[in-house]
């Protein structure tokens, strides 16, 4: 099980944090964080695994907090991959999480919870291949015995454009 | 001063001067006896001094008209270049016309300017208040949607699982339609930036099918790519847009043909200049009512099948935009030999 990995969830709205610390907790490790300043404390004492980041948030935005990371050496250098998952969609947007370095872009209101965390397990288990620090020890392995996901369950992807 | 003024006056002093001199010269011919020959020589070197004159009078006057109205041209090509506007000197000289043309000319260039700082101004607005509704409502929608999904998993009786299941269903229909609003209003606002790359299409067009085998199977329909025998040649396109137009024709077809149908799709080309990829669904067709409206914004047929379907009436409206972006088109015709109907996608050939 995914035992070692440690989430690091930056996100302002009360309800939106619960709802993903739910399905996280028993299975991951959470240090949760309502804005960038907030996330930049925990990141000077933590590593987590991976980064779930917002963008609209009070007192330092997502994009702030990229940059800040970015200019902060001792932060920066402990390479923790971030996933944007905020409800700010539109290209522009896109374009400039990656351009701060974001690995992936998720937006909120279209993915489930359990999809949030299937990219959370992809993400970690191709990043222990590639750069950046081998994240935990819980590689191939979690992604075989991920939590189970009651796929059948949960309604299926959204539906197509239809006429 | 005009330019008749000027002119009259030119020729007059032209007159003038060219008599003046004759008289002149003739009187100093008379006066001095001087030969045939020598007569000639003085002749010669003062029609060349006036030539000079006239020349010198010539080159004035064009500067004084031309040069401004050059400078004009290459103010109005800088402009709609880049933007910029470049100021024009006209000499007081200038003939009255010329300098009213130029001043009134960039008069208009900075309203143009203007106009423009205004429209784009606008858009940003309409895009931003968009894109802060949009955020606005994906929040809560975000909260609503994932509570019911992790309520269904808990232990529900069957009506409590048929309440929470529905009631999921129309948050993810809320989630496309906020989706759909957005792309047409960047589509709209032309701030949509096409990323243009070459395509080679029936490679592109076969994993399209592929990814939708599995809904095939499951709805009983058979699904087929016939790729044309010739090859085609490659396309310019931005492929995500392509792809979202293909998936929604794709899925379209599939949709609405009943069990035991079949839905297949094909390529060609339309002359040299665009080739063509075909949809062919063996549904129930749109229904003659419905043909001049189906790729207005918000139309839905009024037909069960579009009713269980659900959809917004916003996919075939971007659907078409999208191609008309490329320089193509999308249309459709009622299948002669059976029923159902064929979407074509037209596109330019990649230059």
């Amino acid at each position: 099980m995914a035992q070692d990995i440690t989430i690091l969830v930056v996100e302002d709205d009360p309800i939106l944090k619960n709802l993903l610390g739910r399905t996280f907790s028993g299975t991951y490790h959470v240090f949760f964080a309502s804005n960038g300043k907030e996330a930049l404390a925990i990141l000077k004492e933590h590593t987590p695994s991976i980064i779930l980041l917002d963008i609209m948030m009070p007192d330092m935005d997502g994009f702030t907090f990229m940059e800040q990371v970015n200019t902060h050496p001792e932060i920066a250098e402990k390479h923790v991959p971030i996933m944007i998952v905020s409800n700010l969609g539109q290209q522009k947007d896109v374009e400039h999480a990656k351009e701060l370095g974001a690995k992936e872009y998720l937006v909120k209101a279209e993915v489930s919870v359990e999809e949030i965390v299937a990219k959370i397990q992809e993400m970690l288990s191709t990043g222990q291949s590639t750069t950046g620090q081998p994240t935990s020890s819980a590689d191939n392995g979690s992604v075989e015995s991920a939590q189970p996901q009651s796929q059948d369950t949960a309604p299926m992807q959204s539906p197509e454009q239809s006429i | 001063m005009s330019l008749r003024t000027y002119f009259v006056s030119m020729f007059l002093f032209f007159v003038v001067a060219g008599y003046g001199l004759a008289w002149f010269y003739g009187q100093y011919v008379l006066m001095n006896g001087i030969e045939y020959h020598e007569a000639l020589e003085i002749a010669f070197v003062a029609v060349s001094i006036l030539l000079m004159f006239i020349g010198l009078l010539l080159i004035f006057t064009e500067r004084v008209i031309a040069g401004p109205v050059r400078d004009l041209t290459k103010t109005v090509n800088n402009f709609s270049e880049n933007g910029e506007i470049v100021p024009v000197r006209t000499s007081r000289l200038a003939p009255k016309e010329v300098r009213v043309l130029v001043k009134t000319f960039l008069g208009f260039v900075v309203q143009v300017k203007e106009s423009q700082k205004r429209t784009a101004e606008t858009a940003r607005i309409k895009t931003d208040f968009i894109s802060t509704a949009a955020h606005q409502i994906r929040t809560p929608l975000t909260g609503i949607r994932w509570a019911l999904e992790a309520l269904l998993q808990d232990d529900l009786k069957p009506e409590q699982k048929e309440l929470i299941t529905s009631a999921t269903e129309k948050s993810h229909e809320l989630v496309n339609i906020v989706k759909t609003l957005l792309d047409i209003s960047s589509i709209e606002s032309g701030k949509y930036k096409y990323t243009f790359t070459r395509v080679s299409m029936q490679p592109f067009l076969a994993k399209e099918v592929e990814e939708f085998q599995h809904l095939a199977e499951d709805r009983k329909i058979s699904l087929r790519f016939l790729p044309s025998k010739t090859p085609l040649p490659d396309v310019r396109v931005d492929k995500e847009r392509i792809k979202w137009v293909l998936d929604n024709l794709i899925e379209n077809a599939i949709r609405y043909t009943p069990e035991g149908g079949s839905v297949e799709v094909w390529d060609g080309s339309i002359g040299t200049e665009k080739i063509a990829v075909y949809v062919r669904d063996t549904g129930i067709g749109i229904p003659n009512a419905d043909r001049a409206n189906i790729f207005e914004r918000f139309f839905r047929s009024s037909n069960a099948i579009a009713k269980e379907n659900g959809g917004n009436g916003l996919g075939l409206y971007i659907a078409r935009t999208i191609a008309t972006d490329h320089g193509g088109d999308l249309n459709f015709v009622s299948n002669t030999k059976g029923i159902g109907t064929t979407f074509t996608l037209s596109l330019p050939v990649a230059p």
